[in-house]
């Protein structure tokens, strides 16, 4: 077999069919703010298909497995402690799970069947991972990548849009966008309290759809119809309240999604601005990242927005079909990155070819 | 005489019912979410934002970034936001999703809500011809092509009708040709009804077909909502031969 297979492989390469590759962009780039301010993200891939991700052999295009299998409009994203990206997708009627130091790139399997995928939320300590399928909150393992249980008998829910789970208390936060309410549950799935009813008033959300939970179990509302942003104390009382409806930055017009990562820096998604927006939790705005367009660093109607441990930052980018993933940079990551471009140059000028990358083969559509 | 003067009348009454049909009371008026009603007074303000942030010196008066902090500092040496490329928040609007062709994706505005969470779920996707590529080869196929809607369910709705095409250039033959309407803008009048379905940029947009103002045709009225032209245009798929003149 295996012989066979070399034979099939040296057939291949005999007829130029040398499998689907291409060379990675260039993005280095691509960093906010723009020099000469010191860079505080930049971005670092961009995952159209499976093609940006795994490593296709020449056996699958031979044996049939689906190459090229791309997202068509990837709205909700989490991403776990192993490396594991979940995306939904609303357009295939999918969830995918990528990682990319694996180089997999899989779908979740559902048995109930994706009607309407969406928001998704990862709870590590607990290894649970819930998903938005239409009206109800499909719950899976997140190690088995099977499916456990649903919350919610029809009618419970409108439309589930954010999740944030909080292992310290057991509670899993689900904000029901269409039903204008967020609502605390077990993490087996019981009704403990509602958090915010329908309304515009403080502490009450009208279309509320990302949440987050930040380390000290800060309870972050996108309240996308009231654009704002709302913090919860872990009691249930309202902390904070920042945002206002209007074009400047640090405003919101379309939020849809918000991260918050270890250092409490709030990212928010707006898809009328095609950004997210960097605020702390006094909601101080520090930098935003993004216009609209389908070039590199650009978004058409992002949606969902996560951020791992190690700050790197996914972004789902509805309507230009892809995943952004940025990293955020601490000062000497920003030293690092000066510093190799320094020695770029050095080299170039040199004549030297250390750093320029070998000729690829042409892409094979 | 006066027969002739109560049929004017007439007919203007009815004249103004079509010009006044409105988004107060349809599905747009937000104030008509169940739970929300006490809570909002206004109507256009969940479409319209408003441009804030600028004085009239063109000055940023808010909205200053603190880049370079760490979060949660009072003090801090601030830097106002610039007008560049990559800093475009105070500029945005839905025009500047112009494609390569030069389309303004106009249906964005419709699909940031519709996007399956604040509203149902419509989609905008690469062509059928446009297989799902490479990186570099499908960055250039989005949003210049064709839109396949699928629907709240998700029940597969593929090869429904698109958009963002351009209306004289990407059709086949049999199709109504447009004119200038008024303002300069280009229009398709109805075959049939005589129905003005505008074009946005010479292209294809929700906005051709759907009237977001125009709530008054609901399922009570037995017609479907924020459609152009009367209820007469759903009666045997009217509003498709309203411009394919061969079907």
């Amino acid at each position: 077999m295996k012989k066979h297979l070399f034979l099939l492989a040296g057939l291949l390469a005999l007829i130029g069919c040398s499998g689907p590759q291409y060379k990675p962009p260039d993005l280095s780039g691509y960093v906010w703010p723009r020099p000469p301010e010191k860079a505080r993200v930049k971005l670092e891939k961009v995952i159209y298909t499976d093609l940006d991700v795994r490593r296709i052999r020449s056996s699958d295009l031979l044996f049939g497995e689906d190459v090229g299998f791309g997202f068509w409009k990837p709205t909700g994203i989490a991403v776990d402690n192993n490396g594991n990206i979940y995306v939904s997708d609303t357009g295939r009627l999918k969830v995918f799970v990528l990682n990319l130091k694996n180089r997999s790139f899989a779908q979740l399997n559902n048995p109930n069947g994706w009607s309407l995928p969406g928001a998704l939320g990862v709870d590590d300590e607990d290894r649970l991972l819930a998903a938005a399928n239409n009206n109800l909150v499909d719950i899976f393992d997140l190690d088995t990548k099977q499916y456990k249980f649903t919350i919610g008998a029809a009618g419970d829910f409108k439309r589930p849009a954010g999740f944030a789970f909080d292992p310290e208390r057991k509670r899993l936060y689900i904000a029901d966008s269409q039903g204008q309410c967020v609502k605390a549950y077990t993490l087996d799935g019981k009704y403990i309290s509602t958090i915010a009813g329908p309304g515009t008033k403080p502490g009450q959300v009208f279309f509320p759809l990302g949440l987050s939970l930040d380390k000290e179990g800060r309870l972050y509302v996108v309240d996308s119809m009231n654009w704002r942003v709302q913090i919860f104390n872990p009691d249930g009382t309202l902390l904070k309240v920042f945002g206002e409806h209007g074009d400047a930055p640090g405003m919101f017009v379309r939020p849809k999604d918000i991260a918050v990562n270890k250092d409490g820096f709030l990212l928010v998604t707006d898809a009328a601005f095609g950004n997210f927006q960097v605020f702390d939790i006094k909601g101080n705005l520090y930098l935003y990242i993004g216009t609209p367009g389908k070039g590199f660093g650009q978004f058409t109607l992002p949606e969902g927005i996560a951020v791992g441990d190690d700050d790197k930052v996914y972004v789902a980018d509805s309507m230009n079909s892809r995943i952004q993933i940025f990293q955020l940079l601490t000062d000497s990551d920003y030293k690092a990155m000066e510093a190799a471009k320094g020695a770029t140059v050095a080299n170039a000028a040199a004549g030297g070819a250390a750093t320029a990358e070998k000729a690829q083969p042409a892409g094979k559509k | 005489m006066k027969k002739v003067l109560i049929l004017v009348l007439a007919l203007s009454l009815v004249a103004v019912g079509a010009v006044y049909a409105t988004i107060v009371g349809s599905k747009h008026d937000m104030r008509q979410v169940t739970g929300i009603a006490a809570g909002t007074t206004q109507v256009c303000v969940y479409c319209h934002h408003p441009h804030r942030g600028v004085d009239s010196s063109g000055t940023i008066t808010t909205g200053t970034l603190l880049w370079n902090m760490k979060p949660g500092y009072t003090t801090f040496s601030s830097y106002n936001t610039y007008a560049s490329a990559s800093m475009n928040a105070t500029t945005s609007k839905f025009s500047d999703f112009a494609s390569a062709s030069g389309n303004q994706l106009y249906s964005l505005y419709c699909l940031a809500c519709h996007d399956g969470n604040t509203s149902g779920n419509a989609l905008v996707r690469a062509p059928k011809d446009g297989t799902a590529g490479t990186l570099s080869a499908i960055g250039t196929q989005i949003l210049d092509h064709q839109a396949d809607i699928v629907n709240a369910s998700g029940n597969d709705l593929t090869n429904d009708h698109p958009v963002n095409f351009n209306y004289t250039t990407d059709n086949d033959a049999g199709i109504k040709a447009f004119t200038v309407g008024t303002g300069g803008s280009d229009v398709v009048i109805g075959n049939i009804t005589a129905t003005t379905y505008p074009l946005y940029g010479g292209t294809m947009q929700c906005a051709t077909c759907h009237d977001v103002h125009n709530g008054t045709k609901s399922a009570k009225d037995n017609g479907i909502q924020f459609m152009r032209g009367t209820t007469a245009i759903i009666t045997g798929s009217t509003i498709c031969r309203d411009c394919h003149t061969n079907k």
